[in-house]
């Protein structure tokens, strides 16, 4: 680019005495390298010239045209800072260059016709420039999309640089027909185009108040919106019809012809909006009643019971019985006990629920089968990193089988040298990789944890300095267990084992077959075979390596304080003692400025507290993980890449409260009503359904925020870990419960309605368990907790479902305390009936 | 006209118009091929449909399907949309609106049956059909129960004597649509019905889920009436992901008595076909096994395609393919002479271009000629014709269980394993067979037909 030009002002460098500028321009242009000819900037060059009355006297430099097309179409990809779409009109009023005034020209116009900070600068340009003005329309018609579209350059803009303020101001003045705004915002609606963007037409539509004649004079179009596909814009056309029918005005005819797609719309009060007003209608004009009654049918088969109940009682005013009974499989099942008593239909609802569906929980695990260690590895190098893959591929390489690994030196190279591997399992099997091909040592360099010490192990093997020897700690059963017998005859076999092998080994030995192994441990040598007869239940000895003993003490008596441990002075929490978690949350509130306005947000800060106090983590002694809050990660596991999960959640089979205690973390950043993009969660929370050991108030608090993410794939884990996990009591539903009110300003109560429905919809043991934990969780929520009404209509429709009628002491005494006419009061007192058996339904 | 870019040429633009009360789509055809030859403007039909808001809603989802991108690879953020058209096939019974997502990864076919149409085409053929925006937004107001006026493609006698002119746009040559076509039919062979729900049921499942794109593979299950989703397979689950794309159907599910789901019977990622069962008309939605994955880089017909002998058999095959609406492969084989065996592989071949697709509902093959011409086959599979060159190069070692496949600075081992053919390239680590063998497994299985039909030949194919 030419170097002179970009230094200096425009003020200077356009203004030589008797050479116009923009002929200056144009003749500095002619000589510019091809290179150098960017279209953009090239129009950019022309806007530093501001305004330009008189025609140039030069030509135009030939590649001109050409540059100033592709720089339209560059503007109408992404949205300009200044707007130099004038300069464009310009140069076309020049007749320096002329434009096809295309789709792309339209949205160049929505991009860059405006300044973001001051409005007037559009206004004033669409007010002096006719041709412009009716062009304009067009704005209507072509959608956009990315960085340029009105609602996209509004959402962007000051309050008084918008778009919509622009139409505002222009019909003001009368500038701009308003019938022709308002009927083109109709249109606009009328186009398939996508939610976000059909939005801005929607709302310039309200925001101009329509009058009820103007209104009514549209109502074709609004009619016709109500088949739209997106939600949003059947809510506005009900809206305004409701409105027309209030005046008097609605075309009867017309709304019943067209209502029936307004009755499935997935917002609650869109569909009741469209059953008021198809009710009105039957009312005044009998002969409709029939096509009226086949349009309520539809709202029969809306997903929410409000609809459902609205649609059912219109019906039975109508007396449209067959309607009704055709549609009773797809009520909700308070508002089909209802059709049925008034059809006189037997009731039973417990048939809508399935059996418990089998859920395959040891499928994460299942080994690959008969896999080559050359095969191993280009899968974990692929990223595929189940753990049980991870200890085989660690298996074979401490006996030193690298077959073929030689064939994936390329792959490793480039995981090693991609920065996007930083701090991950992957880059540390790269570099085992690398050294399994026969190169020199590779360091990975990050925190230290006890699965990156058990790599450095396996790295003593590959690089020479250990002799291969079988690893001890390889799972010989799914998730993760290891037989104690195998054990011992490993260790049997390895008189030397290395110590991060033998912890690991000990704390997966499975509780079966442990009285035989230590028969056969009798003559194991040394510290480690102490260790291993202490673990499976024989005598202490002296504790000299300390890791060995804690691991022997927490596979012998997992949850117990260890006697021996407490007497040797080694007596912290994951230690002698047996470590308890604590999840505290500390909401603290603050202020900041929006468009003009001060708003106040509440976030939530979670921290661990261990106990006993004191707990501190070490690599060697994966037992116990240390106290950490949301300010401070202060946990090696934190700062570990999501790719670790699936191998860490296994390494201590007996208990995860570990495991979730620093990973619970992660979930709650995943369920925030803000989320972040989270990369571990699904893992995270998969081991709630495979982890096979102890589940406690972490795991409880882990699956509390899982219910409560806004990913589809981690609701859907979590609704199977509810389903699982309380019917069968690893986790009782008041410690969920209790895990829940903990979390309950940080997690959305309506997401947690959703989801627990999902779950009960896996079987009648979890539709129970659902209703359980709400008893429990009712009485510890406040009376005007946000989402509390999806709540209670959870617990009330899948106690409906079941017949379960009773409702537990402290919920009853709580929910006779909810007052009012809100939709929790009202669904409290649906619930409450049905305990005492009376008639208070819809 | 670059070699990549494919131009439409419609004598005028499609429309919507109200006559007489009615509505009346006039859909304009470019390319293709009438009644056997090849036709500028093909005409197959003008009639009434059953019923005017639900053929329009279909119409536009095909349209919608035609001009969606569902997932965007990182850095085509920028990345202009010029989609390619929808294709419709007549075979003189049915008419097939057929369109493919800009990512390919989302395949989409309404079938106008026997029952809905009321007289039957008038010609057999495929072609292209425009569906510009002025006509799709009219055709969203199309509405109410009465049959709509449908004409693919016009008389041409009139169209002259009106003048009108020729509409001209220009898109980058479809080749990934016709590995597409080729792939889906391919998968749609392996799938099996899994479920069957209604469309108020599945329109509550998509209701239900929350609105952020879905990462990984979950299972859609039946439950209590309806569905859900579910982390690990069952033998009733249906493997999907980024199951938003599903959207696509919801307007016509208000329609849909019934929902039949097809799947292949494994557990992870897969294909799945959902068949919108409609009044006169099916639609059918087939997702990709997950969103990054289009249809034309799937690699299912690459086994066969690697079959040198199928192609002379694909010649004969396709030259008794006549626009039959159901091509069964007992007939075919009993017409041709060859095994049935032998059809199924030179179908593989057939398909590859594009030229015949599956229905799932019938468990038929269905005749289409494409109006595009790819270039040579070959080209279109990268992996097939660099296992060509690792044979030709002798790069392949067999041995009694394993091959040794050379490429580059590396040698990957093959080796046959009662699950199939494994190999330890990076490629196979990241896929598996999930998406069909990788080169080396494929230069083995053509290094050892080679062997196998040349018994002269050594039984080591190594150029060294």
């Amino acid at each position: 680019m030419s170097a002179a030009l970009g230094v200096l002002p425009a003020s200077v460098r356009w203004h030589t005495p008797g050479v116009a500028p923009i002929d200056r321009l144009l003749t500095e242009l002619r000589d510019l390298p091809r290179p150098e000819r960017l279209p953009v900037w090239t129009l950019w060059r022309f806007h530093e010239l501001g305004d330009v009355s008189q025609p140039p006297t030069v030509e135009s430099p030939e590649w001109l045209p050409r540059a100033i097309v592709d720089a339209v179409h560059g503007i109408s990809q992404h949205w300009q800072p200044s707007p130099v779409f004038g300069t464009l009109r310009m140069l076309e009023q020049l007749g320096v260059v002329s434009v096809e005034h295309d789709d792309t020209y339209v949205l160049a116009m929505v991009s860059a016709l405006g300044d973001r900070w001051d409005g007037r600068v559009r206004t004033d340009a669409l007010r002096r420039d006719a041709e412009l003005r009716e062009l304009l329309w067009r704005v209507f018609e072509v959608e956009g999309g990315g960085e340029v579209s009105l609602a996209n350059v509004d959402k962007f803009s000051q309050p008084d640089a918008t778009w919509a303020r622009t139409f505002r101001d222009l019909l003001e003045d009368g500038t701009l027909p308003r019938g022709r705004v308002l009927e083109s915002c109709l249109l606009a609606l009328g186009r398939d185009f996508s939610a976000y963007r059909a939005g801005w037409f929607s709302q310039l539509y309200r925001s101009l108040e329509p009058t009820a004649a103007e209104r009514v004079a549209h109502q074709p179009l609004l009619l016709r919106l109500l088949r739209s596909s997106v939600a949003a814009t059947v809510s506005f056309a009900v809206a305004q019809l409701a409105v027309i029918a209030k005046s008097g005005g609605l075309d009867d005819d017309g709304y019943v012809a067209e209502c029936a797609a307004a009755m499935v719309a997935p917002a609650r009060s869109t569909a009741t909006g469209a059953v008021k007003l198809a009710a009105a209608v039957a009312a005044r004009r009998p002969d409709l009643v029939p096509a009226v009654a086949q349009a309520l049918g539809a709202g029969l088969a809306h997903s929410h019971r409000d609809v459902q109940s609205d649609a059912l009682a219109v019906l039975r005013s109508l007396a449209a019985r067959e309607i009704v009974e055709a549609r009773l499989d797809e009520l909700e099942p308070s508002v089909r006990r209802a059709a049925a008593q008034w059809l006189g239909l037997p009731g039973t609802l417990a048939e809508n629920v399935d059996p418990a569906v089998a859920v395959d929980m040891t499928h994460p695990l299942v080994p690959a089968g008969d896999t080559t260690v050359a095969e191993l590895g280009a899968r974990l190098l692929a990223g595929h990193l189940g753990a049980v893959d991870v200890e085989r591929f660690l298996a074979q390489l401490a006996v030193k089988d690298t077959a073929g690994l030689g064939a994936l030196r390329k792959q490793a190279g480039k995981v090693m040298s991609d920065p996007r591997w930083e701090r991950t399992l992957r880059r540390h099997i790269a570099a085992l990789v690398i050294m399994a091909a026969g190169e020199s040592e590779r360091v990975v360099t990050g925190p230290r944890t006890f699965l990156g010490l058990r790599l450095g192990e396996v790295v003593e093997v590959l690089v020479g300095r250990r002799a291969p020897t079988p690893l001890l700690a390889t799972p010989t059963e799914p998730p993760g267990w290891l037989d104690p017998r195998v054990f011992v005859d490993r260790l049997a076999a390895s008189p030397e084992p290395p110590t991060f092998d033998v912890v690991a080994a000990l704390l997966r030995l499975a509780p079966e077959g442990r009285a035989e192994a230590l028969q056969s441990a009798r003559t194991l040598p040394g510290e480690s075979g102490a260790a291993a007869r202490y673990a499976l239940g024989g005598k202490p000895a002296d504790v000299v390596t300390r890791p060995l003993w804690v691991a022997a003490a927490r596979a012998r008596a997992p949850l117990a304080d260890d006697p021996h441990l407490l007497a040797a002075r080694v007596d912290g929490a994951g230690q002698g003692r047996a470590a308890t978690y604590c999840l505290h949350v500390r909401a603290r509130e603050y202020r900041f400025e929006q468009r003009g306005r001060t708003r106040v947000a509440v976030a939530y800060h979670p921290s661990l507290r261990v106990a006993p106090e004191g707990a501190r983590e070490r690599a060697d002694q994966p037992t116990v993980v240390g106290p950490w809050d949301g300010h401070a990660r202060s946990s090696a596991w934190h700062r570990l890449d999501a790719d670790w999960t699936p191998w860490h959640a296994y390494i201590w089979p007996h208990d995860a409260e570990p495991f979730f205690a620093v990973r619970v973390d992660e979930v709650l950043t995943a369920s925030s009503a803000y989320p972040t993009v989270t990369y571990g969660t699904s893992a995270i929370l998969d081991a709630l359904l495979t982890h096979p050991g102890r589940l406690g108030p972490m795991t409880a608090a882990t699956l509390a925020a899982g219910l409560s993410t806004s990913d589809v794939q981690h609701r859907v884990i979590a609704a199977e870990a509810c389903a699982r996990l309380v019917p069968a009591g690893r986790i009782a539903a008041s410690e969920l419960a209790s895990a829940m009110a903990n979390l309950a300003g940080h997690c959305t109560a309506t997401r947690w309605a959703a989801t627990l429905r999902d779950s009960a919809r896996s079987g009648q043991a979890a539709a129970a368990a659902v209703v359980e934990v709400l008893d429990h969780l009712l009485p510890q929520l406040g009376s005007n907790h946000p989402g509390l009404g999806a709540i209670l209509e959870t617990r009330y429709e899948e106690a409906v479902r079941l017949g379960l009628r009773a409702v537990r002491e402290p919920a009853r005494a709580w929910l006779e305390s909810l007052r009012g006419g809100s939709k929790a009061a009202r669904t409290a007192r649906l619930i409450l009936a049905e305990a005492t058996g009376g008639d208070d339904r819809r | 006209m670059s070699d990549d870019d494919y131009a439409y040429a419609y004598l005028q633009e499609s429309t919507v118009e109200s006559i007489g009360g009615r509505s009346s789509v006039q859909l304009a055809t470019s390319g293709g091929s009438s009644a056997g030859r090849i036709a500028a403007h093909p005409y197959f039909f003008d009639g009434f449909v059953e019923r005017a808001e639900i053929v329009a809603a279909a119409l536009l989802v095909v349209a919608r399907v035609a001009r969606t991108r569902f997932y965007t690879p990182p850095g085509m953020l920028a990345a202009v949309l010029r989609s390619a058209d929808p294709v419709v096939t007549s075979d003189g019974r049915h008419l097939r609106f057929e369109s493919f997502s800009a990512c390919c990864g989302v395949y989409c076919r309404f079938d106008v049956l026997p029952d809905g149409l009321d007289r039957a085409p008038l010609e057999t053929g495929t072609t292209n059909v425009d569906f510009n925006r002025t006509m799709r937004e009219a055709l969203a107001g199309v509405g109410g129960i009465d049959p709509i006026r449908l004409a693919v493609g016009t008389d041409e006698l009139r169209v002259t004597t009106l003048d009108m002119s020729v509409v001209e746009r220009r898109v980058p040559l479809p080749a990934r649509w016709v590995k597409g076509l080729g792939e889906v039919q391919a998968l749609a062979v392996g799938m099996d019905v899994r479920l069957a729900t209604s469309g108020v049921a599945l329109r509550r499942f998509l209701q239900s889920l929350p609105r952020g794109p879905q990462r990984g593979v979950l299972f859609a299950v039946p439950a209590g009436g309806g569905l859900r989703l579910a982390s690990r397979p069952s033998t009733d689950g249906v493997p999907i992901s980024a199951v938003e794309r599903l959207r696509v159907v919801e307007p016509l599910l208000r329609h849909a008595p019934t929902v039949r789901v097809y799947a292949p019977a494994v557990d992870g990622e897969a294909p799945s076909a959902w068949q919108v069962d409609l009044p006169g008309a099916r639609l059918t939605v087939t997702l990709s096994p997950s969103a990054s994955r289009g249809f034309s880089g799937e690699g299912n017909l690459l086994t066969d395609l690697a079959d040198d002998a199928a192609v002379a058999d694909a010649d004969l095959v396709s030259a008794v393919l006549a626009y039959d609406p159901a091509i069964e492969i007992p007939t075919l084989a009993r017409d041709t002479g060859l095994a049935e065996d032998d059809v199924r592989r030179a179908l593989t071949h057939v398909a590859a271009a594009g030229r015949v697709g599956f229905d799932l509902a019938t468990r038929t093959y269905f005749h289409r000629e494409l109006p595009y011409r790819p270039a040579a086959l070959e080209a279109q599979h990268p992996r097939l014709r660099d296992a060509r060159a690792l044979v030709e190069g002798g790069h392949v070692t067999l041995g009694p269980a394993e091959a040794h496949v050379r490429s580059g600075a590396s040698t990957y081992v093959v080796r046959s394993t009662p699950d199939g053919d494994r190999c330890t390239c990076a490629w196979f680590g990241a896929h598996g067979a999930s998406r069909g063998p990788c080169k080396h497994v494929l230069a083995a299985l053509i290094a050892r037909r080679t062997t196998t039909d040349s018994p002269a030949s050594p039984h080591v194919v190594d150029g060294r």
